[in-house]
């Protein structure tokens, strides 16, 4: 028994510090993040999250959508991972990939495609952090606010031109 | 009548060879996979060929490039994928209204993804789809493109993914439940063209490797319509001669890669009117 405790003095801690409680999925995160955006804009345009599993992978998609531009819909952040296990997560968005240079976390490994592998939250939070504040995504989201608000006035002045259906 | 062509061009400036297939099909919707030639090269083609105008209406980085000689106010696009530009899908004011869903796509190879990731994608192009009937309120819906995957396949026939059946009496059914949600199927014809005891050539696409099971031929070129559309189609066939020229070599009668494409085009009517 003593020499038991005494082993169990001799060895350190070999955790990496303290672990962290209150961790975020991939999906959460973009979830969050989706429902900002409607927040943000007015409703002018929403997010969603959509979600597809295969066997080895599941993938949470943050689509922008636009009501009122015809329903537009716009892929604007893609996470892929394990679906038993969220991290580490491959993470995809057009300012994310390699070719683009600066990636905001301190050691960045890319996914055969490009995109860079998120190993935390706090490294997910990063990286959709940079997607959304990129020159893309403004330009995207401003495009779409505009042609939202152009189709709006239009749509008050004059009966719809152009595609029969509803939408 | 609509005529639709379909062709992966394997970055081949076939422009020309295009052009002339419009002519003699009369076609009004022309999408080209791996287009070897700028649009306005293609429209150039095509108003020298037709004397129509044809209007480009695709993106920069959309895989796959759509010229159509109906008017574009008749064309309002649905949806786009900045991340792979591979699916594209339009609302078409054509026929009665309203109209019909047109999707282009152009699937990742499977040089480039497994079996699942395709399976993966396919679910995410159905998904989409989905959104975006529910969005306009209608289900006239007809996907055109090279799918890099057979009309049997998972990505192809699965619940969750384009959902394709081989028979209009299947797809009638209009949808089943698939883990406990209702999944529209796809009609897809092209179950009908595989092989040598029907018109036409025996797939799209040939290829050969030394793997121990090797289809040779395979379809990975395919229409897909929903129910509501599927009695609409006409004359869909797998073009292996354009004017005279033939795609195929003799006598082998496998795609003329050399000179054209791997591929081969598709064609085929909707009677919208």
């Amino acid at each position: 028994m003593s020499e038991s405790t005494s082993g169990t003095e001799a060895i350190p801690n070999l955790w990496p510090g303290e672990f962290k409680v209150d961790v975020q999925t991939p999906y959460t995160i973009l979830r969050i993040q989706a429902n900002l955006l409607g927040k943000m804009t007015s409703a002018i345009l929403v997010g969603d999250v959509e979600t597809e599993s295969v066997e080895k992978k599941t993938q949470h998609r943050l689509v922008v959508v636009a009501p009122a531009y015809h329903g537009y819909r716009h892929n604007l952040v893609v996470a892929i991972h394990n679906p038993d296990l969220p991290y580490p997560a491959e993470v995809r968005s057009q300012s994310l990939h390699a070719r683009q240079g600066y990636i905001p976390i301190p050691v960045v490994t890319f996914s055969p495609d490009g995109y860079p592998i998120v190993n935390s939250d706090d490294e997910m939070r990063a990286v959709v952090a940079h997607a959304l504040r990129s020159d893309e995504t403004k330009a995207l989201i401003l495009s779409l606010i505009a042609k939202s608000n152009e189709a709006m006035s239009s749509s008050a002045t004059a009966p719809q031109a152009g595609a029969g259906d509803s939408g | 009548m609509t005529s639709f062509l379909f062709w992966n061009v394997m970055n081949r400036d076939l422009r020309g060879l295009i052009a002339r297939a419009v002519v003699e099909r009369d076609v009004d919707i022309v999408l080209v996979a791996e287009s070897g030639v700028p649009d306005p090269d293609m429209i150039g083609a095509l108003f020298t060929a037709t004397g129509d105008d044809y209007a480009a209406l695709s993106d920069d980085a959309d895989k796959v490039r759509v010229f159509t000689r109906l008017p574009v106010d008749r064309w309002i696009r649905r949806q786009r994928d900045s991340l792979s530009d591979r699916m594209a899908i339009w609302s078409v004011a054509v026929g009665r209204p309203p109209g019909i869903l047109l999707v282009a796509t152009h699937f990742v190879s499977k040089n480039h993804s497994s079996s699942s990731e395709q399976a993966m994608r396919a679910q995410e192009v159905a998904k989409e789809i989905n959104r975006v009937e529910e969005g306009v309120g209608h289900e006239r819906t007809i996907v055109v493109g090279d799918l890099n995957m057979n009309p049997f396949e998972d990505g192809v026939t699965g619940g969750l993914a384009l959902h394709a059946v081989m028979t209009k009496a299947l797809a009638g059914r209009v949808e089943r439940i698939v883990g406990g949600i209702p999944r529209r199927f796809f009609y897809n014809p092209m179950w009908g063209h595989f092989g040598d005891r029907t018109a036409g050539p025996p797939g799209t696409y040939y290829h050969r490797s030394p793997a121990d099971a090797e289809l040779f031929w395979h379809m990975f070129d395919q229409v897909l319509l929903r129910p509501s559309v599927m009695g609409l189609l006409h004359g869909l066939s797998i073009i292996d001669s354009i004017d005279g020229e033939s795609l195929l070599t003799k006598p082998a009668g496998l795609p003329r890669e050399s000179a054209y494409s791997d591929h081969l085009p598709l064609t085929f009517n909707l009677t919208l009117d």
